[in-house]
């Protein structure tokens, strides 16, 4: 194939930028930027962010679930609350940790009634804690996300069995050491 | 070995992307001409040149942030002219590859040395390329004059490297026969 016509073209390029452009074009170019300048933050916010449509949608969600929430509650009538309504799982859970907070408490006050000074600050540690769940269970006959409180309850009796438990561990260990010491104190 | 791209404009278009008016006005000094030129060749009149040029020198100042020099301002640009060149020819509803259908069986793989004797003037061969089709004129000018291969011509056009390695070839033949013509007059 021939070389000549392509080496031609090569060696001749600058010939053939044959036409100049006209002497007001950079003008226009000029005031066009000058307009796009002018209003950058417009365009910016034609160009919404995924981040921002996510949050707008979001908002949207949970408005539309908050008016639901209204409407079921107002349908349902705010007096007495079913938990099983709510989520029949979530009504077992709470009666499951309910009564087992409840076990360990007793359980707690048996085992420590040597040591009151420390049951004393046991149980306000739990009482505490009591409170809230007190709190959060008025809440919820008027929530519009009963399943969410009816949650944060569960979670907050969850948390109640597992200091419980702590504490009764702590005791445990303590009644023990004690009983090694006495039987130390006897042997010698 | 990667491919270093030196830039002599290299800081100029850092002050530009720092938004000094002096520098963009520079760049546009530096290029405008040849980057006119290019889009006359592929939309093939001047008016037409001068808002592709315009619309490009637009989209490359504004997108200028982006552009993290791994190529010369140059070929970059010249990129984002051939672009709205070819969609200015699109719109034209122009098919770039409709001239694909017309004897094809015609074009030999290689073209027969014929053209030793003739001496080419630049100002014959524009003319002559002013009378080829769109089709013909786009392939040929990116690829003699605009330094593309048929790869990247493939890509540009959305045709396969080997039909725009015909059409190139279809192209030249084309311009050699009006060339030829011409001088016989």
């Amino acid at each position: 194939m021939s070389k000549r016509f392509e080496d031609f073209m090569k060696n001749n390029h600058d010939e053939f930028d044959e036409i100049e452009p006209s002497a007001d074009l950079w003008g226009k170019i000029e005031a066009r930027l000058e307009v796009l300048e002018a209003e950058p933050k417009k365009r910016e916010a034609k160009t919404f962010s995924l981040t921002f449509v996510l949050k707008v949608a979001a908002s949207i969600i949970l408005v539309m679930g908050i008016g639901f929430g209204g409407y079921i509650q107002s349908q349902k009538g705010p007096k007495s609350v079913d938990l099983a309504a709510i989520n029949p799982e979530y009504a077992k859970q709470q009666v499951h940790y309910a009564s087992l907070v409840e076990k360990q408490l007793s359980e707690l006050k048996a085992i420590s009634k040597g040591d009151p000074q420390l049951l004393k600050e046991f149980t306000a540690e739990i009482a505490k804690m009591d409170s809230t769940y007190k709190k959060l269970n008025s809440d919820l006959a008027t929530s519009p996300n009963q399943e969410r409180v009816l949650r944060a309850m569960i979670r907050n009796l969850q948390i109640q069995t597992d200091v419980l438990s702590q504490q009764l561990n702590v005791i445990e260990q303590f009644n023990e050491t004690n009983k090694d010491q006495q039987n130390e104190t006897k042997n010698i | 070995m990667e491919a270093i791209f030196i830039d002599k404009h290299y800081s100029l278009v850092l002050e530009c992307k720092q938004g000094s008016k002096k520098a963009s006005y520079e760049l546009y000094r530096l290029y405008s001409k040849a980057m006119l030129n290019v889009a006359f060749r592929i939309v093939g009149n001047i008016g037409e040149a001068e808002d592709v040029l315009q619309e490009a020198f637009l989209d490359a100042f504004n997108k200028l942030k982006d552009f993290r020099q791994e190529t010369t301002f140059g070929l970059w640009l010249k990129q984002i002219v051939v672009n709205r060149a070819i969609n200015l020819l699109r719109k034209r509803k122009l098919d770039l590859i409709e001239i694909e259908g017309d004897h094809l069986e015609n074009i030999p793989d290689e073209e027969p040395d014929d053209d030793d004797d003739v001496q080419y003037q630049v100002a014959l061969v524009k003319e002559a390329m002013k009378q080829l089709p769109d089709g013909y004129r786009v392939v040929l000018s990116l690829y003699l004059l605009e330094g593309y291969d048929h790869e990247e011509i493939g890509q540009i056009l959305s045709i396969s490297e080997n039909t725009s390695r015909t059409q190139f070839l279809r192209a030249k033949r084309k311009l050699m026969e009006i060339l030829k013509r011409k001088g016989n007059v």
